[in-house]
Parts: structure tokens; sequence; C-alpha cells
């Protein structure tokens, strides 16, 4: 044991170990990523969205499991329905979905003409628990890179805080390192809108900031206040589900779900990434 | 059955070095520098499979484990994996699968703050120490093994959450993330240690076992 700790290779792999430490964490600090840590993403995520698939699946067969007695009568109810409506349905679905789909880019695209984005699926998260993170299927060799607004037909889902060449991680509004600048559209006042790891588990986040005297009540539409670089004017980000006054602060807080989680009960799995708007300059 | 100390029956060869006047050759001059680690058919193979191994739980603790959670928290696969390389296959090369491993599972995590190769490192090799010098690679010592191991994780995952997640009490990090975390980490840790066994089984038998040769 003790030779162990005496050779050249005890010396060279604590070395590595600190610098394996150290480097990354600096390099993150500084808001640098890795290139190492970026070409093993690239080598990995056709990998990992290949068994995410797998999982989608098993997650499914699983369910058959863990919701047996909901999932018969359900499927009792669909065949009911499928049985009557099969004819009318045949062939629509897959148009209602695209239809649903285009109205919504439409929508915003109506709303904000001058937003260009490209389109990504959602494979994964971060891995980490406790953590409101996503990985993309696409990145560079889409146009997408860090810090670019990140959007569902819904509403702001987050940013790109890390891009490679074929994927890329979105950190969503929930996080807790998540703040953007944002106004309630009724009244228009505004404040920051901020992640918080206890609200996150509900689905929720905080407007903090927003002065005492501020017109605000529950179910108000926030939208982004376009100040900073990051995010666009007007996207939609929730509606307020309540609202408490500090008497000490005179401030009051809001609490807002975003929409892009609140919309359906299902899991987020297409979105939009903005890779470019034009700001009013005369602001 | 007798538990039996797991040896290590492979030995680097040494090239001899016949006095001539020519002068060293690359694959002599780059002996020194390979730190004792042997560059044969049999330890390539063994690289590549536990390259190999290391991707697999790489990423099925990043896809399968983040759908389906025990106790709500992903376990650590990688863990589990790096003790079991450590006690087979030695500390040289435990430890660099642990450092390999840490990096991989950070860089695919994003992590801001990275602490992984500090507990992955000392945990192999310590494994790996244990085994050949103190204690017997056994089922009772392997449940010892991956609590301690898991309990060390719990440290470093408070640590990560202390100084990375913005509001987070210790009661929220310690009641909500690490216990559920240690609990779900030991109960999956025996998956990577059997099917790293079962895949390194091959390289740990006699030349007479594996050719059914006997002299």
């Amino acid at each position: 044991m003790k030779r162990f700790f005496k050779s050249k290779f005890f010396y060279v792999i604590t070395a590595l170990t600190l610098a394996a430490v150290i480097i990354p964490t600096v390099l993150c600090r500084m808001g640098l990523s890795s290139y190492l840590r970026s070409t093993v993403n690239n080598v990995l995520t056709p990998v990992r969205r290949l068994a995410d698939r797998a999982a989608a699946s098993l997650e499914g067969y699983a369910e058959y499991f863990y919701r047996f007695d909901s999932l018969v009568s359900e499927n009792q109810r669909l065949k009911e329905e499928n049985t009557a409506l099969k004819e009318e349905v045949y062939n629509s679905r897959e148009l209602k979905e695209q239809y649903d789909w285009l109205s919504e880019y439409l929508d915003i695209k109506m709303r904000s003409p001058d937003i260009k984005w490209v389109n990504a699926s959602v494979f994964g998260d971060g891995g980490v628990s406790g953590s409101d993170v996503f990985m993309l299927d696409r990145g560079k060799n889409a146009g997408i890179e860090k810090f670019m607004p990140v959007i569902t037909g819904d509403g702001l889902l987050g940013y790109i805080s890390d891009a490679g060449h074929n994927w890329s991680r979105v950190t969503s509004v929930l996080e807790s390192s998540s703040a953007v600048g944002a106004y309630v559209e009724r009244s228009g006042a505004s404040g920051v809108l901020e992640g918080d790891y206890f609200l996150a588990s509900d689905g929720l986040c905080r407007l903090s900031y927003l002065d005492g005297d501020a017109d605000i009540e529950v179910g108000d539409r926030i939208l982004t206040e376009g100040y900073g670089s990051v995010y666009p004017r007007d996207l939609t980000v929730g509606y307020v589900e309540k609202t408490e006054k500090d008497e000490l602060s005179r401030t009051v807080t809001a609490y807002v779900r975003p929409s892009a989680f609140s919309a359906s009960d299902s899991k987020i799995t297409e979105v939009m990434v903005i890779t470019s708007y034009e700001t009013d300059t005369e602001e | 059955m007798k538990p039996v100390r797991t040896v290590n029956a492979h030995k680097p060869v040494v090239p001899v070095r016949i006095e001539t006047d020519k002068a060293p050759g690359l694959l002599e001059r780059f002996y020194n520098w390979r730190l004792g680690f042997s560059f044969d058919t049999e330890s390539m193979l063994r690289g590549i499979v536990i390259g190999a191994l290391l991707v697999f739980f790489a990423v099925l603790q990043t896809t399968f484990l983040s759908r389906f959670r025990p106790f709500g928290k992903t376990p650590d696969l990688m863990l589990p994996f790096v003790m079991t390389v450590g006690v087979l296959e030695r500390e040289k090369c435990g430890a660099v699968c642990a450092l390999i491993s840490a990096f991989v599972i950070e860089a695919v995590t994003g992590a801001s703050l990275t602490l992984l190769p500090l507990l992955y490192v000392p945990v192999a090799v310590a494994a790996a120490l244990l085994t050949f010098n103190r204690l017997i690679d056994s089922v009772p010592v392997m449940v010892i093994y991956t609590i301690s191991a898991s309990l060390l994780r719990s440290v470093v995952s408070f640590i990560i959450l202390m100084c990375t997640v913005k509001g987070i009490g210790v009661y929220a990090a310690v009641f909500l993330n690490v216990i559920p975390e240690f609990s779900s980490t030991v109960l999956i840790s025996a998956i990577p240690q059997i099917i790293t066994r079962l895949a390194l089984k091959p390289f740990h038998k006699t030349r007479a076992e594996r050719t059914g040769i006997t002299e």
C-alpha cells in the first residue's frame, strides 16, 4: 500500500484529479465551456437520443403496472369513442396536430414578425436531480448559440445555457439561477421573474421587486420586458397565481405559473429556439 | 463457498534493453511513461470493455434513470461502477477509470461545480487497496464499500447543492435531495456491480479455464 503512495502514478493521478476539478469549475465560472466537455457531448448525444427514445417507450409500458386500473377504464372509454369517431378522425389527427403547431407559430410570428427561430426536440433532462434543465437535439449546426431564448407554442421556456455541435442545454425559467425582466400586461407594472428551488417543484416562479402600489391581480398575464440582450419583448411568460404584499419592504411579490409548463399535462417535447430578433432601438 | 481473494494474474512484460550502439526505440522510450500500464492485446481489450461499460452506465444514468427515479432522485451508477473496477482491476486501472467516469458524467450533466473526480478517484483507489491488502472481495465487504461510498457521495451532493442552488436550506438539501439520492444509489448499486463483474469475468480466468487445456 505504501509503495502505491510513493509511486510516480500516484503523483500523476493526483495532479490530473486536481486539474479535472479546478479547470472545468474555473471555466464554468468564467462562462466558458470546455472543448473536451463539448466533444464528449457531441459523441454521446446520438447514443443518448436513442436511449431516451427507448426509455420513453418503456415508460409507456411501465404505466401498465402502476396505473393499471385507470388505464383499463380509460382504454374502455377510448375504444367506445374510437368506434364512433373512427371514420371522422381518419387522417385528421396528423393534420390537426400540424394545424395547432402552425397556428402557434403563426400567432407568435404575427405578434413578433422579426423573430427568427429553429425547431428542436427535447430528448432528456440534464440528468441532475432537482434541476430544471432540458437537452435539445440541435446545436451549433442549426445556428443555436449560448444565451438564445427558448419558447414553446405556449410561452417562454428558458434560455440556452450551453451549446455543442449537435446538442444544446436549456435552463428553464423555473431554475433557481434564472432571472427575467417581466411586466404585467394589463397595468405595465414591472419586476424581475426569478426561479426558486422550492416553488419549482410546484411549477411556479416568483415575480419580485414590484412596487407596493403595483396594480397586479390573480390571472394577469406576464410578458417579457425585453431589457438586456437575452429575451425579446412581449413573449408570454405565464399567469399570476397569487400575490403577497410585504408591508416591511413595501413591495409586492407575485407567484407566476409559466405557460410553457402549465399548458398541458404532457411533457415538453418540441421547442423553438429564437436565433435572432430585432430590438426597438428608440427605447 | 469460501470467499476467494481476487488476484490479477496479468503482469506487464518489461522489454529487455539489450546493450547495443543503437539509440533506444520509440516503444522503449515510451515504456518509462506508461506508469506500469500494459498495452498487450488482452489489456487493450479489457480497456475497451471498461470504456464501453463506462459509456453504457453514463447513458443509462442520464436517460433511463432520469425517467425512472427510485425515491424521486437519479441514482449515481458511476460510483458503484468505478468501485467495482477498482476492486477487480486494482488501483491504477480503477483510478484512471474513475477519473474518466467523473469527467464524462460531469460533461453530460453540465455541472457548474466539478467535485466528482475528488470522490470517484479516492473511492476506486481505496476499494482496490483495501481489497488487495486488508479485506477479501466478498458480498458483505462490497455492501460496506457501497454504503461508505454512497455516504461520501451524499456529502459531495450536499456541498454541490449548497454552493449551486440559490435559496436551498439545509433541511431541503438533506431531506429532499441527499437522503433520497443516497437511498436511490444504494438500491440500484447492485446492478452496475453485477454487470461490471460479469463483463470483466473473462479477464479473470486462468489460461487453463479459458482454453480448457490443462498442462
